[in-house]
């Protein structure tokens, strides 16, 4: 049905673009804004967890090295606006060799640990390395985006910059998982001994995946610290990777549709159960665990289901 | 010199005694239901609480209350492993890792909403008092921990290699369907693995809470630890996680005492042990055992 497929992407631009304007106030925007940098990120996770079947848990490490690539380059040099997110695009990318490499000779829980380890390496190095990154203080001061004569300092600026990023990141999917390349990491998470043993270099492709997705990542981290104008060692934190992990596998691994539900949902919960205050990330776990136990298939199972009848009821 | 580096690998060995015991359950659920358990850390911070309400609010005697709390923690245990990792049996690993960090997260903040967020003291009478060997100082309560520590792997030895649930436990690790197949109640089998995890888990905090304070985010840590003394054994391999343990807090000790700047990076020590055995020798550095 690639009519319909079409129409409901026409569908969710419209909704996206149309979203910000319905809703008054700089709140309701603000929580848009966080969404969309949760989407970007959630993407880059999904194209390791969806297409690669493999579980990093580093995943925040590399929103954090965008984010300081930014806030960096911003405070000490001045590096205008494209700049500094395309060097954060490719400092990450290099980070996600470096970490990449070595770990995805690893599978499974293997994988998922070693990805921990080195996030925490990371987040170690950032809260000690004071006089680069002045640790838990933070680096404050980040400036707007200025690009020219136009300047990004609203939410609903900062939305559209995300929102454009996020239709880059899902054409860069699209066509990633359209060509040999996608086929290749289809057949690499079915049966990984096949698609080698068919000569497909496997390790190579799964590279590509992790590097593309962390890329996704650190765009994300960047647009973050010019956004709150403000970067310090709990954006590393591996709360961040549990959030992205829990909106990509509620959402439904491996769909960008179910991937950006998803998002949406675990930004908006925790945000709006700020009025529980304290109780807050008590329910928050409740929801988390309700929502795999009762739909340990996710969002986009559920909603499989419900269109296909109840197929999981297989008559003995 | 040689009396300080003895004292560092006393101090050592104690930690790494606890850190063994919160292993040994996370290694065994790993070994048994193929589920890394995130949660681990949380029964590990509750039977820390446990053991501080029993004896400061309700004045029981410390060994009077461990006993309570491994009894309270495998309770706990149970009830997390129905709600959060039974229903998801032969569903995705990683879905089952989501659901435990879901669970982990509901127990830490609900501790949190509990007790608050300061840190608190199981203080002890007699423990604090030296025994001095040596020039080597070691405390009463560093040397129950130490004994307690043994009892407690004695024991579970003996549940594993001796007994009806201890055989079949061994019987699902080394097949589960055959298991099953011969009779073996598996989810039983399960359920008794986890409560046994981490009721030993519980223990360990209440041995470490006496000898540091306690707070509702240790259990965060202390998953951490026992991850790099899990993975240092060999995912599964409980004598590996008992070793491991121990090599685990003797090397902190070591290096936040000698190297440079090595009280800050303390905890990065663990995590470097962890990729490097994962990635040169992902089955522990004993072999593939037990």
């Amino acid at each position: 049905m690639p009519t319909a497929r079409t129409a409901a992407g026409v569908g969710g631009v419209a909704a996206a673009v149309a979203l910000p304007l319905l809703l008054s106030g700089p709140y309701h925007r603000h929580v848009l804004v966080l969404a969309g940098l949760f989407v970007l990120m959630a993407l880059g996770f999904d194209l390791v967890l969806g297409y690669l079947g493999e579980l990093s848990l580093g995943h925040a490490a590399f929103f954090g090295i965008g984010a300081y690539t930014t806030a960096l380059l911003t405070r000490n040099f001045g590096v205008p606006f494209p700049v500094d997110l395309l060097l954060a695009a490719a400092v990450t990318g290099f980070f996600g060799v470096l970490i990449g490499a070595p770990s995805l000779r690893l599978k499974g829980p293997y994988f998922a640990i070693v990805t921990f380890g080195f996030a925490e390496i990371l987040r170690l190095i950032v809260l000690n390395w004071t006089s680069v990154t002045r640790g838990p203080m933070g680096l404050p001061d980040i400036p707007h985006i200025g690009l020219g004569p136009f300047r990004v300092h609203t939410e609903l600026g900062y939305y559209y910059l995300v929102l454009g990023l996020i239709g880059v990141a899902i054409l860069v999917t699209r066509r990633l998982l359209d060509s040999t390349v996608g086929h290749a990491f289809l057949a690499i998470r079915e049966n990984e001994e096949l698609a080698a043993a068919a000569g497909i270099p496997t390790f190579r492709f799964k590279l590509i995946a992790f590097v593309i997705g962390m890329i996704f990542t650190g765009a994300a981290g960047s647009i973050y610290a010019r956004y709150v104008h403000f970067v310090d060692p709990t954006a590393l934190s591996f709360y961040y990777t549990v959030t992205v992990v829990s909106m990509v596998i509620v959402g439904g691994q491996g769909s960008i549709a179910g991937t950006v539900l998803g998002a949406l949902v675990f930004t908006l919960v925790p945000e709006y159960l700020r009025v529980a205050e304290r109780a807050r990330l008590v329910i928050f776990g409740a929801f988390l665990l309700a929502a795999i136990v009762f739909m340990p298939e996710g969002l986009r199972g559920l909603w499989r289901r419900a269109r296909q009848g109840r197929p999981d009821r297989v008559p003995a | 010199m040689t009396i300080v580096v003895l004292q560092q690998v006393v101090n050592g060995v104690t930690i790494g005694v606890v850190y063994a015991l919160i292993a040994i359950g996370l290694t065994l659920v790993f070994g048994i239901l193929d589920v890394i358990n995130f949660a681990h850390g949380e029964f590990y911070m509750l039977g820390a609480f446990l053991t501080y309400s029993l004896t400061v609010g309700l004045g029981l005697d410390y060994f009077v209350a461990l006993a309570v709390t491994i009894v309270g923690s495998a309770g706990a245990g149970l009830i997390a492993e129905r709600l959060a990792v039974r229903p998801l049996k032969g569903r995705h690993m990683f879905t089952v890792v989501l659901s435990t960090l879901g669970l982990s997260i509901f127990l830490q903040n609900g501790a949190l909403l509990l007790w608050g967020p300061d840190p608190r003291e199981i203080e002890l009478a007699w423990g604090g008092r030296p025994l001095v060997l040596g020039g080597v100082v070691i405390t009463f309560l560093r040397l129950a921990v130490l004994a307690m520590g043994a009892a407690l792997m004695i024991a579970l030895t003996w549940f594993i290699r001796r007994t009806r649930w201890g055989m079949a436990m061994r019987a699902v690790a080394g097949n589960r369907d055959a298991a099953a197949l011969m009779g073996i109640p598996v989810d039983r089998v399960y359920a008794i693995t986890f409560a046994v995890g981490t009721g030993i888990a519980g223990v360990a905090g209440g041995l470490l809470g006496a000898m540091f304070t306690i707070e509702p985010t240790m259990g965060e840590w202390a998953v951490v630890k026992a991850f790099c003394v899990v993975v240092m054994g060999g995912m599964g391999n409980l004598p590996g996680a008992v070793l491991g343990g121990i090599m685990l807090g003797v090397a902190e000790s070591l290096g936040a005492g000698f190297l440079p700047g090595g009280a800050s990076y303390k905890d990065g020590i663990g995590y470097a042990i962890l990729i490097v055995v994962l990635l040169y020798s992902p089955h522990g550095l004993f072999g593939r055992g037990a």
